[in-house]
């Protein structure tokens, strides 16, 4: 039997055979997503789903449309193909369109699939989740969490000529456990290209551990703090700044990173000297994508080095417009420091004299995109360090910090791990941050 | 002052004439292959041991174009459909989605549904218990006089294209406009075993553009802002965006020449464009019923509300009322049943400052032995499992006929602020921090000078017991979201909040880019 990657092949060219427009690019992906959630001490709803879908953009000169469409029998392919090229007959040109790309040699994907993990039984499942339960019953606790198993396929072609295939599995397990009244919460989380690779009691134990040591927290001030922040707490603040990593709006002045009479800010030191930011598709420990934007062959990219900003990712319109090279970027970015702490959190815990150490960070959003100002709050267990050691649970927080800062101010770190960003993943690292402003008390949990 | 489109003319056009569908009205007995499908699954979800089962075939056709800088950088659209079987199996939920339509297709999803009931009912430790309903045979549909999809895409580029002429008419030093126009409609038939087969379409427009200025190393962007409603593109006719494009642009150079908000306690009015967002996180979030009772301690969180709290939690004053109410004409998560096939309906959530009921589906009626559930089941395509989400919940107009100028009139020192800006709140709803679009300081009752970097932090009870002057029912407008994200796997929810512009007492608010 063929592979889902090739069928998703053969279903692209034949798209690209209906079409007689003078150029043509599809995408096929297909997933496989089976899940299980729990909440309050019981199994809530789970579910299995597979969908395929096709995307067809068609082009005449630069007048372009785009259809993308979930029926992939033959006739809904043709529909798909007419229906892009009518749009685009009917559209005004697109001085941003740039034609597809031609023959491309495609990096060979690492370590993205597995097996086992793309063929997850259903009471495989059921066995993670109970393992969270079981442990959340022993410690006295109430158990949520949520696991998923999922495999993806895509299969690029184009008019002019590039073909290529990927397929990746990734599987994730996370798992909040609570007092019965509500008043103390830990959490955990591990995401692997294997299922495998999750350790469901351990990372429940975990939870179990944060959520009995948060018990009747009492309230620091708010103010500036050495801060540990675990990969959970680093990952939304990481996405802002690879968000705002963008050479165009640098160039029009609209970005942290631009500098004035339209000029940017490639070069200066702007970050720790320890930071490097980067993404290379031949990663072993962080899988990334063989394809970037357009189905580009995806190449290393280093936006960060030792602290200097380096580059800045530019699409290929941009790159045509400024006589750039488009960046081409596999979107795995990790973030790395030199030095990093082999110990992990525990490490960087050990090496406070006095700090804060933070589970998770949510709802993050933008205050200033002139500074990469963000807001968000500290959640599922926050403690204070000192002298080496976790001395007793405090209050959350809400912080207000300018990115641009902290990322400045990194005084250690761990290894990156994989956490989940889209259909691929991001290296993130535990950082431990100096001044991080804790703005105001939350009285949440 | 923006010129939103206001309640009275969300009126006009839902009662404008003869309404044509938005898509052929479809009659009641739905065709043969379905049915033929459906009782396939029916029987199947049967033979895997189940108690009760429904599908639900989707169908979603989405139009996305958007422009920049007078020319079009995206153009598509997309469909989607399939079907999705949920199963209960000795009071434990099953769910399996496919894009095999056919009877062989059917039956593999409820036996897959089936399989993963069974594989997880040692997890479970009540059985659920669905309140129960009457099954119907109906349909429903948005009220709609023009089809966007049958709209022709020249008229809709005519209409970002004048926006961004008109944009560049005054002396803002543009950076960039962009605009963008989404059309999407959800077709979906649901048959449960119980004998319901319900027949809706839902349409939705999204419409809006955005203004970037920028000079001397810095950069600021003002949004118009109308909301996404649940209309057809006689919403967007009647908004005439143009006509508010050199405001918005002139705006968003006013912006950035702004000095930045003095910190301090101050009043703030706030109009119905920015308030409809901290009325959906502070109100609506808090009184969902699965995350009082943990459901979403995972993920989105639960709630500093608590159900014994019920009849004694006060919110706000005696003057205050929130309902939910998922038949406001327009609004986003309007329709005729939920995906439970529960009756849509209005009720109070919070009456007279005190909080006294919750958003409910069948499902959760019976955690708090209510005869019903408020028909807030939903799921985002055939492929989500369907659970709480949340209905349009508003605020209620004051019962005098006060205006936005007689609320800045009352205010010594204060902010009034327009449209959204940034949001931010604690899992629990009640730490939060919201800025605007645009700001401006109210001096001695009257509106003055723009200032910049304006946001306020409080928590929900707190503010909301600040409210104290609503504005009358002329002020009162509808706001809201198409992508309400909440579940695991995350599933993207559209709704609205209707609200008059409101006066708050003594708020902190700060310089958001100072703070840090």
């Amino acid at each position: 039997m063929k592979e889902r990657q090739e069928v998703l092949r053969a279903m692209a060219r034949k798209a690209l055979a209906a079409s007689s427009a003078p150029q043509t690019e599809v995408w096929a992906e297909a997933s496989a997503d089976s899940w299980v959630r729990f909440a309050a001490g019981t199994v809530s709803t789970s579910g299995s789903v597979e969908r395929t879908s096709l995307r067809v953009t068609v082009a005449f000169g630069t007048r372009t449309g785009t259809s993308r469409t979930e029926d992939v029998s033959a006739d809904g392919i043709a529909r798909a193909v007419r229906q892009a090229a009518d749009l685009a007959k009917i559209l005004p040109a697109s001085p941003e369109y740039t034609p597809p790309v031609p023959a491309q040699r495609y990096p060979r994907s690492v370590s993205a699939w597995d097996a086992a993990t793309a063929s997850s039984a259903a009471g495989q499942r059921a066995a993670v989740a109970g393992s969270v339960l079981e442990v959340a019953r022993q410690a006295g606790l109430v158990g949520s969490g949520f696991h998923q198993v999922s495999e993806h396929a895509t299969a690029f072609v184009s008019s002019a000529g590039a073909s290529g295939v990927h397929r990746s599995t990734s599987a994730q397990l996370e798992c909040t456990l609570r007092t019965e009244d509500g008043m103390q919460s830990g959490w955990a989380g591990a995401y692997a290209p294997r299922a495998a690779a999750l350790d469901a009691t351990a990372r429940a134990k975990r939870a179990a551990d944060k959520a009995t040591r948060w018990k009747e927290p009492s309230a620091l001030p708010p103010g500036r703090y050495t801060a540990i922040l675990e990969p959970a707490a680093v990952e939304p603040l990481a996405g802002y700044l690879l968000g705002s990593l963008d050479r165009r709006s640098a160039d029009e002045g609209r970005s942290p990173f631009s500098a004035p009479d339209g000029k940017t800010r490639i070069g200066e030191t702007l970050f720790s000297e320890t930071l490097s930011l980067s993404c290379d598709p031949a990663d072993k420990d962080i899988p990334g994508s063989p394809f970037a934007e357009d189905g580009l062959a995806a190449r290393k990219f280093v936006a960060v080095e030792k602290g200097v900003l380096a580059a800045l990712p530019v699409s290929r319109h941009w790159a045509r417009e400024k006589k750039l090279q488009p960046s081409a970027e596999s979107g795995n970015w990790v973030l790395s420091f030199s030095g990093a702490d082999e110990k992990g959190v525990d490490g960087l815990i050990a090496s406070t004299e006095r700090g804060i150490l933070v589970t998770r960070i949510w709802y993050v959003r933008m205050l200033s995109p002139q500074n990469l100002t963000v807001t968000g709050l500290t959640r599922d267990a926050t403690f204070l360090v000192e002298n080496g050691v976790i001395t007793r649970p405090i209050k959350n927080f809400r912080i207000n910090q300018s990115l641009l800062e902290m990322f400045k101010n990194i005084e250690g770190a761990s290894a990156p791990a994989p956490f989940p960003a889209g259909d691929g993943w991001r290296g993130i690292p535990a950082l431990k941050v100096k001044d991080l402003m804790f703005s105001s008390l939350s009285d949440a949990v | 002052m923006l010129r939103p489109v206001r309640r009275r003319d969300l009126l006009k056009i839902a009662g404008a004439g003869t309404l044509i569908a938005a898509t052929p009205r479809r009659a009641h007995s739905i065709p043969g292959r379905l049915r033929e499908v459906a009782d396939a699954a029916m029987a199947a979800a049967r033979a895997g041991g189940a108690s009760y089962a429904d599908i639900r075939f989707v169908r979603t056709r989405a139009e996305r174009l958007g422009t920049r800088d007078g020319h079009l950088t995206s153009a598509s659209m997309s469909e989607s459909f399939g079907a999705g079987v949920r199963v209960l199996v000795k009071g434990t939920w099953g769910f399996a989605g496919t894009q095999d339509v056919t009877v062989a297709g059917a039956k593999a999803a409820a036996s897959t549904a089936a399989e993963i009931a069974r594989a997880n009912g040692r997890l479970r430790k009540v059985p659920v218990s669905l309140a129960p309903v009457t099954p119907v045979k109906d349909t429903w549909q948005t009220p709609a006089s023009k089809d966007p999809f049958r709209v022709p895409l020249s008229r809709k580029l005519e209409i970002l294209f004048d926006v961004d002429e008109r944009a560049r008419a005054g002396s803002a030093p543009i950076a960039a406009v962009r605009g963008w126009l989404h059309s999407i409609s959800e077709e979906k038939l649901f048959v449960s075993s119980e004998g319901a087969q319900i027949d809706q379409t839902l349409v939705r427009v999204n419409p809006g553009y955005s203004v970037t200025v920028a000079a001397n190393g810095d950069f600021e962007s003002r949004n118009h802002a109308i909301a996404p409603m649940g209309h057809g593109f006689e919403y967007v006719e009647a908004a005439h965006l143009a006509d508010d494009a050199a405001r918005v642009a002139d705006e968003a150079h006013q912006k950035l020449l702004a000095p930045p908000v003095e910190p301090g306690d101050k009043d703030l009015v706030l109009l119905p464009s920015h308030l409809w967002l901290t009325i959906h996180e502070s109100i609506g979030h808090s009184t969902e019923l699965d995350r009082a009772f943990g459901y979403e301690a995972n993920f989105a969180g639960t709630s500093f509300a608590t159900f014994p709290q019920t009849g004694t939690l006060r919110y706000a004053g005696d003057h205050v009322n929130f309902y939910g109410d998922r038949t406001t004409p327009g609004a986003l998560a309007t329709c005729g049943w939920d995906d439970d096939g529960v009756p849509t309906e209005r009720w109070d959530i919070v009456k007279n400052g005190v909080l006294v009921d919750w958003q409910t589906t069948r499902e959760q009626a019976s955690w708090i032995g209510a005869a019903k559930g408020h028909g807030c089941s939903y799921a985002d395509s055939w492929a989500s499992v369907p659970f709480q989400r949340m209905p349009n919940v508003s605020l209620a107009a004051g019962t005098l006929p006060t205006t936005v100028e007689e609320l800045v009139g009352g205010v010594q020192d204060g902010v009034l602020i327009e449209g959204t800006g940034s949001y931010s709140i604690d899992q629990q709803r009640l730490n939060f921090q919201f800025g605007g679009d645009m700001a401006w300081e109210i001096k001695a009752g009257k509106k003055g000078r723009p200032v910049r970097h304006a946001a306020y932090q409080s928590t929900s009870t707190s503010f909301w017991n600040a409210l104290d002057a609503l504005g009358g029912p002329a002020t009162w407008e509808l706001g809201g979201s198409m992508y309400d994200g909440k579940g695991e796997p995350m599933q993207v929810n559209p709704v609205s909040h209707g609200c008059p512009a409101s006066r708050f007492r003594r708020v902190r608010v700060l310089d958001s880019r100072g703070s840090s």
